[in-house]
């Protein structure tokens, strides 16, 4: 029997179903279909694509959520996340306590603040005392700890304050000079974020505390230290760095004094980011590290890439030099969107209710 | 329960049917008012299905097509019962108010 082109039609539609769908039930819809087709009709009706499209795609994300929400790994990997990723932001703001950015070959680190006379660099302990991240850092420790401690009502709520201070100090002092580069504040951004989602979709720190192990530590720890190296590599290598100037600011005169600083030699920075990725890369395939947690890991990332790739690409003042400067939505879409739809399917997926296995169709069975 | 899985549900309830029985019992059901689309039907069924409350009964093959016959599971007599009498009261309840509010006015 040849096919009519209503029937081979029908057929293109009904592809966009999931393939197991298909392999089950495909001729039994398409006969469907064909029974309620008018004679002489040759081509689907538009309500009547649109009705199978939409039961194909509908199809598609409940099967996807389902296998999430039965899905071990990825329940662990949520839990998992829901612990290491408020550690890790902790992690990545204590390193930038400890390690400031001090370029070689330099004579000065080309991101100096002037502030009330005294001159603050950004990194080092003097971060302690700039206005913002003590109590910044402050919250993050205590969701941290939160988190450590199997908190996760708490954790939520102090991972909203962190948020809410962190959006607040930037909607105020948006156009004031930032003594935290903006890479790990979205790092550290995405991490609530996902963390949140983790906390909401799974069983939560109870069940992270109960699967992390140090192999997890030994992964993050130098990671935390690539992403040191990583913001000093960019910055420090982007044009921003090409055009900063030292501001050394005379408090009896009240005149600052601009002057162009010699490009950094960044070389030995760019091998020790070498070995830390090598290291991270090669310690999460020999500990087998849940697939899973990594993705989430890479999710949390994503912002702070784009971020880092952008600042280097685009000259100081461009519009994608810093995304967070001036965002429009698109830029907001552009950072944000993947992580928060990987937010959401987890939500969703924690949200959808177990279900049992459908009983195995007894046809065809001979 | 939506109005269209109680009314496949109830298509369902006399005995086992296909995908195109259905849809035509639920139009004659619902005297017209629910058409169902093979998509809605069959995500509605793949749900039932799921949830264990319809299983495959047969397959027939009638002028080269397949049918797929589906029928209750003694879960879903039981839910769509429960359904019915949720409705029924409702509705007795609503009706009973109304003749009140009729004999008062």
């Amino acid at each position: 029997m040849t096919e009519s082109a209503l029937e081979r039609r029908y057929r293109w539609l009904l592809a966009w179903y999931p393939h197991r769908f298909r392999r089950e039930q495909e001729d039994e819809m398409l006969a469907v279909l064909m029974a309620g087709a008018a004679k002489g009709q040759r081509r689907p009706g538009l309500r009547e694509t649109a009705d199978v499209l939409r039961s194909a795609l509908g199809m598609h994300l409940s099967r996807a959520l389902r296998l999430g929400r039965e899905n071990r790994r990825w329940t662990d990997a949520l839990a998992l996340f829901s612990v290491v990723a408020p550690v890790f932001v902790v992690m990545v703001a204590l390193l930038e306590v400890a390690l400031p950015y001090h370029l070689p070959g330099a004579d000065r680190s080309p991101f100096l603040f002037q502030r009330q006379g005294s001159v603050t660099q950004i990194g080092g302990l003097s971060l302690l005392n700039a206005p913002f991240f003590d109590v910044a850092l402050g919250l993050q420790v205590i969701v941290a700890a939160f988190a450590l401690l199997s908190w996760r009502r708490l954790t939520l709520i102090a991972m909203a304050s962190s948020v809410g201070y962190w959006i607040v100090y930037w909607v105020v002092f948006r156009y004031g000079i930032s003594q935290v580069p903006d890479a790990p504040q979205l790092l550290t951004a995405s991490a609530y974020i996902l963390g949140a989602t983790a906390m909401l979709a799974s069983p939560g720190p109870p069940r992270g505390r109960q699967l992390v192990n140090w192999r997890h530590w030994a992964v993050l720890l130098p990671a935390a230290g690539l992403v040191q190296v990583l913001t000093l590599v960019s910055y420090a290598s982007s044009r921003f760095a090409e055009t900063a100037t030292l501001i050394r600011y005379d408090a009896a005169t009240r005149t600052s004094t601009w002057r162009m600083l010699k490009q950094p030699d960044i070389s030995g920075y760019l091998v020790i980011g070498a070995v830390l990725a090598v290291a991270v890369i090669s310690l999460a395939l020999v500990f087998k590290v849940n697939r899973y947690l990594l993705l989430l890991l890479a999710a949390m990332f994503y912002s702070y890439a784009i971020q880092l790739a952008f600042s280097g690409i685009f000259r100081p003042g461009d519009v994608g030099a810093d995304l967070l400067r001036m965002p429009t939505p698109g830029h907001l879409a552009l950072l944000f969107a993947p992580p928060l739809l990987l937010a959401c399917g987890g939500i969703l997926s924690g949200l959808l209710p177990p279900r049992p296995r459908a009983a195995t169709p007894p046809g065809r069975q001979v | 329960m939506q109005e269209a899985t109680f009314l496949i549900l109830t298509a369902l309830a006399a005995g086992s049917q296909h995908g195109y029985g259905i849809i035509t019992d639920v139009a004659q059901i619902s005297q017209g008012r629910v058409r169902l689309r093979a998509g809605t039907l069959y995500t509605a069924l793949d749900r039932l299905r799921t949830d264990e409350l319809i299983v495959v009964d047969r397959e027939e093959i009638v002028e080269n097509r397949l049918r797929r016959y589906y029928r209750l599971t003694p879960k879903g007599s039981d839910l769509l019962a429960a359904e019915a009498a949720r409705l029924q009261a409702n509705a007795a309840a609503a009706l009973s108010r109304l003749d009140l509010a009729g004999g008062t006015a």
